[in-house]
């Protein structure tokens, strides 16, 4: 039998076995994962996070009432929401509105809605320029490749190779310093800010309140982008969204502190319609885009209702042991890492992506980091569940046949004591011409090739518990013991 | 409202029905914090509370390349920003230009009665000069005043009003701002406590430092897209500001 390996296996080797990223996947685990873990640990108020993921899951129990109140603020404010039920919903209606106004050139903010919805090529359809301006984003789209962080988009390239693609790309000679590469970044994409007709962004967090929504950038590319252009549209997950200006303060530090432990990014806008009278700048046409697109779904289910919690930080990614050696690419989607493993099944299907889940740890790393205290591994673990056991809710198969039979049967051999024992000697004389002079099976044929090529797995022991129970301690001393715990149990 | 918007809120209202059982009234949902205690923390702060704010701003700044320092008067930070013109190299285009803010501390600063800067452009984002955005593009140097200082992260609030852009801020190479003392608090609480009780705003930026970036190998640059170096002068003489017509929120006792 050949199994062609799954594009999450190809893609995480390939991962593993690029030196530069596993250096830099190094340096940004050591520094801001536990960077985060730190201060978490010192907060004045250790109940933070508790309290803010209590409330954030009160706002998504009223999330209809506070989008309706968001969209009335916006729309008092002159600024236009359209909710999308579905990412092509989305697409046309920016598709439009870029027709409608002779939109030429569009600048992006960093977006990771925008990947998720495929905007970039609806857009490049119509003929119209789309360029990234968060210098990683750039880079990646101008390499032809995609982001593999959430905030550290090309953290998969080194300086050697973003110079020869500058070099041949920007015309420039080359270099390998990053301050003269960002320069020349700067020069090419200033112009384009300054010429672009439509800023499009994302949205970090809106408020239900105040009617505004908020980006947060160090670069100011998302400054550039919301004020320069005479149009912004803004496209938001419908589940980020703050009741309050107070709500969004927290929620907002937590997420400039688990993203890159900085007590506010450099900018932070606040933002909620098109100039007013007097206003020398700012776009003239404001959008608020709300999409839905497999959200509503998520939120309906008790089981998987928390992960819209999420305020997309990247904090789990820089701890994840998983993430740390594989890289971004391996979960093929806009989100990566353990939040990846978990959003990205559920919003692009469960079998689809069943790789992801099964990929991680559940070593809970991810939890502990978590701003908003989500519980990942509990999701990752009922996301195996559902693949395991089929879920028609959610129109997941069960993943392998054969291996579910393989546990049924094992399910028979463990119950039955003499099966078991009977099964133990077999594997122990099958097993010996596989035990290396370490001591250690090595790689085994066939269908347990894929437990044993990439780790070595120790042998079955010469006698089991079980064997040495009867052997070493014999009846009398069994019972001693037995007795002995009976008087514990009076204690007790 | 549309029908498609009318589907789509009933979606997510069916969604959370089949979950939650209880909610709130929308107005408890929504009850804001009792902003009584950090108004009265305000309202009593002393000069010498306010001058270990200045501190605990200073030292928050420098790991983020912001340059904070005091200014005893507006001659005194008008002979500084005129240096700090003089010193920076235009980076854009050939010559060197100031954008100013139409606010009254930046007029009171009088940078046009300079002998040193008589050379340099000095223009104004007033609502009735059509150039602003042009002006801005060709500016070396924005200079604009801060609503409110935040000490806790070394940040300033800027609330976008007629004639005090955004791109003032963001455009230009170099930003100075300038900051009364009196306007600056503890953390951000305190500044949104403040911005609540603002009159509406279209945007309001939070700027903490100059424009920077570590996406080539987390190697830290300044000067991503916006200002590569940015300036924040403390006014801690509050009579000098006030004078200027700049309402400055402060305890007539202390300061």
């Amino acid at each position: 039998m050949i199994r062609r390996s799954s594009p999450y296996s190809e893609a995480a080797r390939a991962g593993m076995n690029n030196a530069c990223l596993q250096k830099s996947l190094r340096n940004l685990q050591a520094r801001y994962g536990k960077g985060a873990l730190d201060i978490w640990r010192t907060l004045p108020d250790p109940s933070l996070r508790h309290r803010v993921k209590a409330r954030r899951m009160q706002t998504l129990a009223h999330l209809d009432q506070l989008l309706a109140l968001l969209a009335e603020g916006i729309e008092a404010q002159g600024g236009q929401v359209y909710f999308a039920a579905t990412a092509v919903d989305a697409n046309r209606y920016v598709r439009d509105l870029a027709r409608k106004h002779a939109v030429r050139r569009v600048v992006k903010g960093k977006s990771m809605l925008s990947a998720e919805i495929g905007i970039d090529a609806v857009l490049a359809a119509d003929g119209i320029e789309v360029i990234e301006t968060d210098l990683g984003e750039f880079i990646v789209q101008i390499a032809g490749s995609s982001a593999s962080h959430i905030i550290a988009p090309c953290i998969h390239m080194d300086r050697q190779q973003i110079g020869r693609l500058f070099a041949d790309r920007l015309g420039i000679p080359y270099s390998e310093d990053p301050p003269t590469l960002t320069r020349a970044a700067r020069k090419a994409l200033r112009e384009k800010m300054l010429t672009a007709d439509m800023g499009l962004t994302g949205c970090n967090l809106a408020c239900a309140e105040t009617g505004q929504i908020s980006l947060v950038s160090n670069e100011g590319n998302i400054r550039m982008a919301t004020t320069m252009p005479k149009i912004h549209v803004a496209l938001m997950g419908m589940e980020r969204i703050a009741a309050t200006l107070d709500d969004q303060r927290q929620l907002l530090q937590l997420l400039t502190r688990g993203a890159a432990l900085q007590k506010l990014s450099t900018y932070v806008s606040f933002l909620g319609g098109p100039r007013r009278e007097g206003d020398p700048d700012g776009p003239e046409v404001f959008h608020l885009v709300i999409v839905d697109n497999g959200r509503s779904r998520i939120l309906a289910d008790p089981e998987f209702r928390e992960v819209l919690a999420c305020i997309r930080c990247g904090a789990c990614l820089n701890i994840c042991p998983v993430y740390g050696r594989i890289g971004g690419h391996a979960y093929h989607s806009p989100y990566s890492g353990p939040i990846g493993a978990v959003v990205t099944p559920l919003l692009q299907g469960i079998n689809r992506h069943a790789d992801l889940c099964k990929g991680e740890t559940l070593c809970g790393a991810c939890s502990d980091v978590c701003p908003v205290d989500n519980d990942l591994p509990r999701m990752l673990a009922a996301l195996r569940h559902k693949l395991a056991y089929g879920d028609p809710a959610w129109q997941v198969r069960p993943h392998k046949r054969l291996e579910a039979l393989g546990f049924a049967l094992w399910q028979r051999i463990i119950s039955n004591c003499w099966i078991y024992e009977m099964l133990l000697r077999t594997v122990r004389a099958l097993q010996r011409p596989f035990v290396n002079p370490k001591g250690m099976v090595g790689p085994l044929p066939g269908l347990k090739g894929g437990w044993t090529k990439g780790r070595d797995l120790p042998p079955l022991a010469a006698a089991s518990f079980r064997e040495r129970w009867r052997t070493t301690l014999g009846r009398g001393r069994g019972q001693g013991l037995s007795e002995s715990h009976k008087e514990q149990n009076h204690d007790a | 409202m549309t029908p498609e918007h009318t589907a789509f809120l009933n979606r997510i209202r069916a969604a959370v029905a089949g979950v939650t059982t209880e909610r709130l009234p929308l107005e408890a949902l929504l009850a804001p914090a009792d902003d009584g205690p950090p108004l009265a923390a305000l309202a009593h702060r002393t000069r010498n509370q306010r001058m270990e704010l200045l501190l605990q701003l200073i030292a928050h700044a420098a790991p983020l390349n912001l340059q904070v320092s005091t200014c005893a008067t507006l001659p005194e930070a008008a002979g500084r920003i005129a240096a700090i013109t003089l010193a920076s190299e235009p980076e854009f285009f050939g010559q060197k230009a100031l954008i100013l803010h139409e606010h009254p501390l930046l007029q009171a600063l009088a940078l046009d009665t300079l002998t040193e800067l008589k050379d340099i452009p000095q223009h104004w984002t007033s609502p009735a000069n059509p150039r602003v955005r042009a002006q801005t593009l060709a500016a070396s140097i924005g200079v604009t005043v801060a609503d409110w200082g935040i000490a806790e992260s070394a940040t300033i609030v800027q609330l976008t009003r007629p004639g005090r852009p955004r791109s003032t801020s963001l455009v230009p190479s170099i930003h100075i701002a300038l900051l009364p003392l009196s306007r600056l608090v503890a953390d951000l609480a305190e500044a949104f406590t403040l911005v609540r009780r603002e009159s509406e705003h279209a945007s309001m930026v939070l700027i903490s430092g100059p424009s920077k970036t570590a996406d080539i190998e987390g190697c830290m640059v300044l000067g991503a897209h916006g200002p590569r170096a940015m300036h924040l002068f403390v006014l801690t003489n509050a009579a000098d500001a006030a004078a200027s017509g700049f309402p400055v929120a402060s305890c007539s006792q202390c300061c």
